[in-house]
């Protein structure tokens, strides 16, 4: 199987407090962020890592992955890193973030899903700095393709995929038609989650996203990465989505005390409204 | 290098990931749960492959080892050439040190003494059959090992006060003795056991040997671990051995001329080096906890970062941190050039990074005040295990006194000599050097790369061809003494010594002076001496039989001395004051028999240009072949082991002769 895994380096979730706003608030200060990959893109990136070996011998690889970025050449770690891990070949296409929405990445992403021909999209459900949770959906609509998203579970069978979506009360289990594009949610790391035609189903992964190994890391270098131009996807490079300011959260005022039970109902009720 | 490389740092990513997920939720039971590293450590090694790219090179060396040995070669030591993949092997070792050092540095030790040492210790000395058995499981992290030396009375002094024996009994051995503070002692299952063989001599003359030891072999005991002051995710503990029975099998090497001292510095020289990396990972933690620390920590209505005070300690922080990565990427660029640290480099190397990384852990408890003094603020954890740096692999006082040794090479090998030929040698070295206000010893030689079979690598001056140590040495047993020693004193030398054992029947080493260095002082020092600058001395000591152990050349006598002798250099001060000529001094034999001359050709090639020498005025000695040197006639008088093997002096040639270029 050939699976194609669009990839986004989003800022470290755990610095959010670095990200500035510098005064009128139309744009955000990227100096000084480290970048991270956005954790649903790893998940699936291990989705499809799943999806294309037998879980027993990791080494052997019964298909073929590629992960695909926009950005600048610093993205390049983030495939790199991709490659480490296991994905056989990268594309980065050349863009700068403000040239890109929504959008734009979809229809780009078309036009590679055109060009390689892949029997699946495995992607994120959203990235965690725009949490716009849409490509996957747009992208599934200009390829005509079967989607299935937020995935929890999927098996693989022939010529299908039997993917488990966690919804309020209960698992809903789609049959997609590959080929299709799924996007997948946390719990896709778990160790049952993915099964392979080759892997048996009493097989259990590590929890979580897989390590690269030292070897392979040294051999990411080796692997082909491709650079595309995006001017050479998309014929309108127009934006759609235009961001017109942005505000950081209000930070936390100090607290009170009170001095009884009284003065504590009267200010729940009169100040913070909530009884 | 200047930074780490993309693919180091993807490296480090991935270490941290993996010490932030598997360590981290561990450390409160590695630090007060005695719960043993090892399967983490385990887990670490299987998750990166480093247990497959171990036991792959273990399998291909000893393949190659076995092909060598079918062959009837012997194994040669690796010629020094540079490497980067080497350079690349150790950054992807140091790597995950700094991770783990991080928040455990326990961690590395007790993976560096397994992995490392021990198993070092039986690949580097062990047969095919020894590595096999033991050395591999270790590599993988299968087994645990541990290397015992040190002993309740011998810390520091390692050799001189180590008690434990091994006695010969039948084909095999009794070992017994005690060891403690060994590092994975109480959970080792391969224990490389160090110990003197006890043949009824004085125990600071017995030989040094290692002993491969099993858990649960009849007789040994290994302890518990002992309570200590931090570093707690390494298990430390004692051994016991009370008659323990081994067969020849597991002596290191399977034979007695293996010696353990060599293989023991070698391992303190790693050992040294390894502990920049451990400190590096202190003291990028110690500093990013700071950092945070004082940017969130708010007194006096504001961030304590924004004190003076405060900034100071973060300042020194950086600069520790600097100046340790930078001796770090030292050590990769080292490796990558196919060389490795000396041993008083290591040592210096050693003493900084050790004291830094205390230093910076002890101000980040007083950074973070009370807090810091809590265990719930890594940092109190950080502060305890840095002290070990300063004690083990070598106190900071023993790498001072190695660093220093190294630094007055030519006053410390006095050490070796007793105390009339301590004495006679100060005072022949003070000599020259008093009258003329200068200190003895001669500082700030620079080294002499030469090899043997090229030119020199550097060496201001002319060079002379070079006949090859065997050839001369064998000729030139008994012949002359000379101390290239007075020519430092005189001269103002640059000097490297090597050591040759080429070929099974020689043992010789070399030393090679040039005579270099531009003062005054050194101008008048080599007009008293009639040298020229440039000029190249080559010493060959060819040694008896008897001082050859395993074919190598004992360091004893590497490091002793011959003295210069006191009429010879009075004699040229005469000549000097007489106008520059240096004619040779009268000669008193020394008392005691008259040493044999080997061969009559050495005693012509000795003795010739000292004739046409004599006769030839002091300005033509730029045309012939210098003077070679007679025998000291203090030789007798010391208790130099001159005595034992043969000193000659190979070449001694004016700037010149050897191209021909001039005249």
């Amino acid at each position: 199987m050939k699976i194609l895994v669009p990839l986004k380096r989003v800022a470290d979730p755990d610095n959010a407090n670095k990200i500035k706003i510098p005064a009128g608030g139309a744009t955000i200060d990227t100096t000084g962020l480290e970048w991270k990959p956005n954790p649903f893109d790893e998940y699936a990136l291990e989705a499809a890592l799943r999806l294309t070996e037998n879980g027993a011998t990791p080494k052997t690889r019964g298909g073929e992955v590629i992960v695909v970025t926009f950005g600048p050449k610093e993205c390049e770690t983030t495939l790199r890193a991709a490659l480490a891990t296991g994905a056989d070949r990268a594309i980065r296409v050349d863009a700068k973030d403000d040239e890109l929405d929504g959008s734009i990445v979809a229809k780009a992403l078309r036009a590679i899903v055109d060009k390689e021909k892949p029997d699946a999209v495995v992607m994120g459900k959203q990235a965690v700095d725009g949490d716009s949770n849409q490509i996957g959906q747009m992208l599934a609509q200009h390829l005509g393709w079967p989607q299935a998203t937020f995935a929890a579970t999927i098996e693989e069978e022939d010529g299908a995929l039997l993917v488990g979506r966690e919804v309020d009360g209960g698992v809903i289990t789609l049959r997609v038609k590959l080929p299709a594009l799924v996007t997948v949610d946390l719990r896709i790391v778990a160790p049952t989650s993915v099964y392979s035609k080759q892997t048996k189903r009493d097989f259990k992964y590590n929890d979580g996203v897989r390590f690269a190994a030292l070897p392979a890391i040294m051999a990411a270098k080796k692997k082909p990465l491709a650079e595309l131009k995006l001017a050479e996807l998309v014929s309108d490079t127009a934006l759609k989505v235009q961001y017109s300011r942005f505000e950081a959260p209000p930070s936390r005022k100090a607290g009170i005390k009170v001095k009884d039970v009284a003065e504590l109902v009267t200010r729940l009720k009169n100040e913070a409204k909530v009884i | 290098m200047i930074d780490w490389s993309e693919t180091h740092l993807s490296i480090r990513d991935a270490f941290r990931r993996f010490v932030e997920a598997e360590l981290k939720p561990n450390l409160e039971a590695l630090e007060h749960g005695d719960l043993p590293p090892y399967e983490i450590l385990r887990k670490m090694a299987a998750t990166f492959g480093l247990r497959d790219m171990a036991a792959m090179k273990f399998q291909s060396d000893v393949a190659k080892a076995k092909a060598r040995r079918e062959r009837g070669e012997a194994d040669k030591p690796r010629e020094p050439r540079a490497n980067p993949a080497a350079g690349e092997e150790l950054a992807m070792r140091m790597i995950p040190i700094i991770e783990l050092s991080r928040y455990s540095p326990g961690m590395v030790t007790a993976l560096g003494v397994s992995m490392g040492l021990t198993a070092n210790a039986i690949m580097s000395k062990g047969t095919i059959e020894q590595k096999e058995r033991w050395a591999l499981d270790l590599l993988t992290l299968d087994k645990i090992g541990a290397w015992a030396i040190t002993e309740p009375g011998s810390g520091s002094d390692a050799f001189g006060a180590m008690r434990a024996t091994a006695r010969r009994d039948g084909d095999g051995y009794v070992l017994s003795g005690s060891k403690t503070f060994i590092t994975n002692g109480p959970y080792a299952d391969t224990i490389v056991f160090i110990c003197k063989l006890d043949e009824g001599n004085d125990p600071k003359d017995r030989r040094v040997l290692s002993f491969v030891l099993d858990k649960g072999m009849p007789g040994l005991t290994q302890s518990k671990p002992l309570r200590k002051m931090g570093l707690h995710a390494s298990p430390t503990g004692e051994l016991f051995l009370e008659d323990v029975r081994v067969g020849r099998d597991r002596l290191i090497g399977e034979t007695e001329e293996v010696q353990a001292r060599d293989g023991a510095k070698d391992t303190f020289a790693s050992e040294r080096t390894g502990v920049a990396a451990m400190a590096l990972g202190i003291v990028e933690q110690c500093r990013m906890l700071c950092i945070d620390y004082a940017k969130t920590r708010v007194q006096f209505g504001r961030p304590i970062g924004e004190f003076q005070l405060v900034q100071l300690k973060l300042a020194r922080m950086e600069v520790a941190r600097m100046n340790i990565q930078n001796l770090v990427f030292r050590q990769i660029e080292l490796a990558a050039a196919g060389r490795g640290m000396t041993l008083a480099e290591a040592s210096a190397c050693k003493l900084y990074c050790a004291q830094a990384a205390m230093e910076v852990a002890l101000e980040s408890v007083q950074l973070f005040g009370g807090n810091g003094y809590m265990a719930e603020f890594q940092v109190e954890q950080l502060c305890r295990d840095a002290k070990v740096l300063q004690i083990y692999g070598g106190t900071d006082e023993i790498q001072i006194s190695q660093i220093a040794r190294n630094l007055l090479a030519g006053l410390g090998r006095e050490r070796h000599l007793d105390e009339p030929a301590r004495r006679r040698q100060r005072e022949v070295l003070n000599h020259g050097a008093q009258r003329r206000g200068l200190r003895a010893g001669g500082a700030g030689r620079r080294r002499v790369g030469v090899d043997w079979h090229r030119q020199p690598v550097v060496c201001s001056g002319r060079y002379v061809s070079l006949v090859a140590p065997a050839t001369r040495a064998r000729g030139a047993e008994g012949v002359g003494v000379t101390a290239p020693r007075e020519l430092f004193g005189l001269a103002g030398c640059q000097r490297e010594r090597r050591r040759d054992a080429r070929t099974a029947g020689d043992a010789a080493h070399r030393s090679v002076c040039a005579v270099d260095g531009a003062s005054a002082a050194r101008d008048e020092r080599r007009r008293v001496a009639g040298l020229a600058r440039g000029d190249l001395v080559v010493e060959l000591t060819l040694l008896p039989q008897r001082e050859r152990r395993g074919g190598r050349v004992d360091q004893a006598e590497d490091d002793r001395i011959r003295p210069l002798s006191a009429a010879r250099h009075e004699a040229s001060e005469r000549s000097a004051r007489a106008g520059g000529r240096a004619p040779r001094p009268r000669r008193r034999r020394a008392p005691g028999p008259r040493r044999r001359r080997a061969s009559g050709t050495r005693r012509r090639r000795a003795s010739s240009p000292r004739r046409r020498r004599a006769s030839s005025p002091r300005r033509g000695r730029t045309s012939s072949p210098r003077r070679l040197r007679a025998p000291c006639p203090c030789r007798g008088r010391t208790s130099s082991p001159g005595g034992r093997g043969g000193v000659g002096v190979v070449g001694l040639a004016p700037a010149g002769s050897g191209g021909g270029e001039q005249q």
